[in-house]
């Protein structure tokens, strides 16, 4: 397919290859011969879009279907978009490179609350109007899905419909239903209204929500009683039934993670108290293993990637990680495939694991310990002791590598200035046990790095009631935490990170947000603000401006504690674990008392309903 | 064993950048199922060398690399195997095994290139109305003692004389062609030579060019020069 670009166009930007399409394993269809039309957009850079797995996940089952082309979109980098704008250039599709405008469907997915302005930046330059309520016949249908659906409130205004859960299931009775419509002649209105009884569906202009005087809110109903009141997410409860991308797009730009990716299992046990996706994506489903090898084999014939990376929220808690790593190990061996581990619990059997795959090369060792005290551990139910730690470092440091980092949270509920400077302390410790292997063994200096960020309190979490620090409380907590290790014996061998406080502050203000907050998009996004998630590209002033402008005040969505009482405007999603559950984690937290993982014991936290996964294993 | 590749690269194919390219041969090389050598060390990689970068934006149906196997069953079959790899604007044109000593090297053979420059036919370019004219043109612009272009080094601009590696340049059917020196010793720099020819014939405006296509990449013999995949051998 020749560029929709001019020429001329492509060679005054940067990186023009990232939108020329035509890559391996794109799907090419006749249009003559299809009837549904799929743009499916990530609002971020080619690079970053191209890295997704939902992304590919969808694109390959909608592509299965015969009458359908899906086809991938991505946001512009800012010279393009900027040329776009003078020049009156439609954004387009990559495969096509036919104009956004032109397609039924027009789906982003939503993995951070920072993509926002961008989701406005596409409908912008595809000429589609921002507002679900103008949009006409004309116009594609825009629906939004990925983890940022979990609370579509702050979006509301901009999406004709969301999907709530994961995509394999419910997209082929969304598709149904728009043929029906299309047959009986349907209007846009009349389709939307049937969407919304769709599992899985929200169409947002059918729910009404009112507000009390503190602005909180008050009520959230639909507008007429065929509608829905609340929308359950959808659950994929058997993988080998579903297909996997066994071809993904292959980028010629190199994306920011350019390797095969398998996803071996959905969901977490472990119910950290922090962690959105450990409660989202419950239960725990895991893809079987002998399924697993065939698609392996297959991968690596239709990449030509050298490398792969295991992809789970957790995957130390894969029960047959042994023999898969076995396998695959011995498979990349004769292949000269990189594997990559991520999500690994530093132990005994990991160490043992990455000695195997990586020969010489000793990288840095990660751990992900959230917070420095053993209580504050508790409260948050990250199931890891000191000991583990200390242990999993020394393990590591005897197997050779000398650099370890180390992620933790600042502003966790009940936190103490004690439980931050145990950061430090911890921090020490490792280094300590690094400087009891006998000199002649070690290799040089040890490097421990400590990154900190500052907790967001996100829905569907056991701390969606918790207050939020300011600003002030994180820099003051983070400027105390450099101090406290610098005073440490060894602080010379530590070095400490931490996130950008606005940012935070603003995803704090999206994650527990309402539909308040749709005009303080547009007006940040029209005031200038686009790939908020760049560190170098973000323009704090545009959303500064942009709460004066709308009037809204930022510490009303975050550095509020709710009453236990109080409405959210994500209720009406249900994603199986309950809000009794939750309230009964944050009860626990405060009594510092943990709960066991999935595998341990169930809990009852609700997810069962769904029929599948760990809830019903032996 | 040596395998020297010649490969198309036009349509969209044209704005993928030199590295990117690399690793779209290494990835294409891996599914087709070539029995490359990997160097030694803790990160193994594919002994793959590039003749000569191409500027992004240009076209060509004449490049190269030189790749090290370790086997390979026949050279029409892995020409057949990644042909099935590549994608609308890339395709192989030829493989063969070539010698595998330090000199065969194609980064080290490469001495002219041949370019094709498409010209737009606006009103009122000179080539619109005569060939003749756009040759006499020509015929004056060699004619000159020397030709000098502005070359950019490490220590700023340098003016240098390209004339004795003008090795044709002529103008057929719309678009100049000509072959020119190329590789590490006298290079010469095909936009510039474009650029210094417009500023010499008094036309202005250098964005009459709609194309520029690299046509082959040339080694040189006692005969004369030859195509890069002129040497060495291919087996069915």
């Amino acid at each position: 397919m020749e560029p929709f670009l001019p020429h001329e166009v492509l060679m005054r930007i940067e990186k023009p290859g990232r939108y020329t399409g035509n890559e391996i394993n794109a799907v090419y269809k006749d249009k003559s011969e299809v009837d549904i039309r799929f743009a499916f957009a990530f609002p971020d850079t080619y690079e970053v879009g191209m890295s997704n797995l939902g992304v590919q996940i969808l694109y390959d089952q909608f592509n299965r279907d015969p009458g359908i082309w899906c086809e991938r979109v991505y946001s512009p980098w800012f010279d393009l978009d900027r040329i776009m704008r003078e020049e009156k250039i439609p954004l387009f599709a990559w495969e096509s490179q036919e104009p956004v405008k032109n397609f039924d469907f027009l789906g982003f997915s939503l993995q951070y609350e920072m993509c926002y302005t961008n989701v406005l930046q596409i409908l912008d330059l595809s000429g589609i109007p921002l507002h679900a309520a103008d949009r006409t016949e004309d116009d594609p249908i825009v629906i939004g899905g990925g983890s940022c659906a979990y609370n579509p409130e702050p979006v509301w205004e901009f999406f004709d419909l969301f999907y709530i859960g994961e995509g394999e299931i419910s997209y082929v009775n969304l598709f149904k239903t728009y043929r029906d419509c299309k047959k009986k002649g349907l209007s846009r209105k009349e389709f939307l209204k049937e969407a919304a009884g769709v599992e899985g569906i929200y169409a947002p202009a059918f729910y009404e929500a009112s507000y009390n005087e503190d602005g909180t809110l008050q009520s959230f109903t639909p507008v007429s009683e065929d509608v829905p009141k609340t929308v359950r997410k959808t659950v994929v409860t058997d993988f080998d039934e579903m297909p996997y991308p066994l071809k993904p797009v292959i980028p010629y730009v190199q994306a920011v993670m350019d390797r095969m990716v398998l996803e071996i299992q959905r969901g977490c046990i472990r119910g950290c108290r922090f962690c959105q996706a450990g409660y989202i994506y419950r239960p725990l489903r895991k893809r079987n293993l002998e399924s697993m090898k065939a698609m392996v084999k297959e991968l690596i014939d239709n990449t030509g990637h050298d490398e792969i990376s295991l992809n789970s929220l957790s995957s130390s808690d894969y029960d047959e990680l042994p023999e898969l790593l076995e396998f695959l190990i011995d498979i990349c061996e004769k292949k000269s495939i990189n594997i990559s581990l991520p999500s690994l619990r530093i132990d005994a059997f990991s160490i043992d694991v990455m000695n195997k795959i990586q020969d010489v090369k000793k990288s840095s060792l990660t751990f992900a310990p959230e917070a420095g005290s053993q209580r504050m551990r508790d409260i948050i139910n990250k199931n890891l002791t000191e000991e583990d730690i200390i242990n999993g470092a020394h393990e590591a440091f005897v197997g050779g590598w000398n650099k370890v980092k180390l992620y933790f949270m600042l502003g966790l509920p009940e936190e103490t200035d004690e439980d931050i400077k145990e950061i430090a302390h911890l921090c020490q410790r490792i280094a300590e046990s690094y400087y009891e292997i006998p000199k002649e063994e070690r290799n040089g200096k040890v490097s421990i790095t400590a990154s900190t960020s500052f907790f967001v309190p996100k829905p569907f979490t056991a701390f969606q009631w918790a207050k939020m620090d300011k600003e002030e409380d994180f820099l003051r907590k983070a400027a105390m935490l450099k101090s406290e290790i610098r005073s440490q014996t060894n602080q010379k061998s530590m070095s400490y990170r931490y996130h950008d406080a606005y940012l935070s502050l603003l995803e704090g203000v999206f994650a527990r947000g309402d539909r308040k907050l749709s005009r303080l998009v547009e007006t940040a996004y029209k005031n200038g603000a686009l790939f908020d998630s760049w560190t170098d590209t973000f323009n704090e002033e545009a959303w500064k401006q942009a709460f004066i402008d709308c009037g809204i005040d930022p510490f009303f969505y975050t550095a509020r504690e709710r009453s236990e009482e109080e409405l959210f405007p994500w209720d009406f999603i249900d994603i199986g674990v309950t809000k009794e559950f939750l309230l009964r984690e944050r009860h626990k937290a405060k009594e510092q008392v943990t709960t066991p993982n999935c595998r341990e014991q169930c809990s009852g936290c609700g997810a069962k309903c769904f029929g599948g996964g760990i809830c019903y294993e032996a | 064993m040596r395998l020297r590749i010649r490969f198309s690269k036009t349509g969209p194919m044209r704005y993928i950048s030199h590295l990117d390219t690399m690793r779209f041969f290494q990835k294409a090389l891996r599914r087709a199922g070539a029995d490359v050598s990997l160097s030694e060390g803790f990160s193994p990689h594919m002994l793959m060398s590039f003749a000569l970068p191409l500027s992004l934006g240009m076209e060509s149906i004449g490049e190269y690399f030189d790749v090290e196997v370790r086997s390979v069953r026949t050279t029409k079959q892995l020409m057949d195997e990644l042909n099935k790899q590549m994608c609308p604007g890339c395709e192989i044109l030829s493989v063969r095994i070539i010698p595998d000593d330090k000199a065969s090297k194609c980064m080290t053979q490469v001495a002219a290139a041949d370019y094709s420059v498409f010209v737009c036919e606006t009103d009122g370019s000179p080539w619109k109305c005569a060939e003749e004219t756009v040759k006499e043109m020509i015929r004056e612009f060699l004619s000159r003692p020397e030709i000098t272009v502005l070359k950019k080094t490490k220590k700023g601009e340098k003016e240098s004389d390209i004339k004795p590696f003008i090795y044709a340049f002529e103008y057929i059917e719309k678009r100049f062609k000509m072959r020119i020196g190329a590789g590490s010793v006298n290079h010469v720099r095909c936009d510039l030579l474009m650029r210094e020819f417009f500023a010499f014939s008094g036309i202005p405006e250098e964005s009459l060019i709609t194309n520029i296509r690299r046509d082959d990449l040339l080694l040189e013999t006692e005969k004369g020069f030859a195509p890069l995949d002129s040497i060495g051998e291919a087996s069915e």
